[in-house]
């Protein structure tokens, strides 16, 4: 029950959400344009900070965070995702973001360990 | 040899995830063309049939497929991901398809129990 209290806080509270949404918005994209040449360093700097905040919470979690990153020029683009794990103990949380130029996509991921 | 056989399987072997992942986008989409109206579709059951396969393996693992679907229009993509795992025995996949009007990126995490 102790963990499973744990999960609702991160999950259906407000860090998983708001926090990444803040991690993607103030330090990397904010109002840069969709450049070819920086969007490398900036999906790499978005899992990283995302990860290294869930990993401060120290839960007994293993994360995984993705980023996608994509340039508006109309293209459709869709994503899906399916997961076979603990549905009592596991969760999952997706933040879309865009600007002017660009959709970010960032899905986080958690397993509890035992 | 009964150490190799139990470390196999309890280890995310690439090469067999990566052929799923190649079954499953093939059999669902092929030589299809991007429709709007279809996608929606095609990553449920990309994913699904991914996913049924994956569990057929019959391995103490919990699994993680994630889809993207791009129409073909010149727009730049790019993805990222990061993991907090064990090293040992945890692993991913990723695989990288395409057809004349769309590119499929599906990935696979898995993580051993």
């Amino acid at each position: 029950v102790d963990l499973l209290l744990m999960f609702c806080d991160v999950f259906q509270g407000s860090f998983n959400s708001e926090e990444a949404e803040n991690v993607v918005k103030e330090s990397v994209l904010g109002g840069d344009d969709y450049s070819q040449t920086h969007v490398n360093k900036w999906t790499a700097a978005i899992v990283e900070r995302c990860l290294t905040q869930l990993v401060k919470l120290n839960k007994p979690y293993k994360y995984i965070v993705t980023c996608s990153v994509m340039q508006k020029t109309g293209a459709g683009l869709h994503t899906a995702n399916s997961c076979f794990w603990d549905t009592s103990m596991d969760g999952s949380c997706t933040v879309r973001w865009e600007n002017r130029t660009m959709y970010c996509v960032v899905s986080v991921f958690a397993v509890c360990i035992a | 040899m009964l150490n190799c056989f139990v470390s196999l399987q309890t280890t995310f072997i690439v090469e067999e995830v990566s052929k799923i992942i190649k079954d499953s986008v093939e059999t669902v989409i092929g030589e299809n063309s991007y429709k709007h109206g279809r996608v929606n579709q095609w990553t449920t059951s990309v994913v699904e049939q991914c996913l049924i396969q994956l569990s057929k393996l019959d391995k103490p693992f919990k699994f993680i497929v994630n889809c993207i679907i791009m129409q073909k229009n010149g727009a730049g993509l790019q993805t990222a991901s990061t993991c907090f795992w064990d090293n040992n025995t945890d692993g991913s996949c990723t695989v990288r398809w395409e057809n004349d009007t769309m590119y499929v990126i599906i990935s696979v995490f898995g993580l051993a129990i």
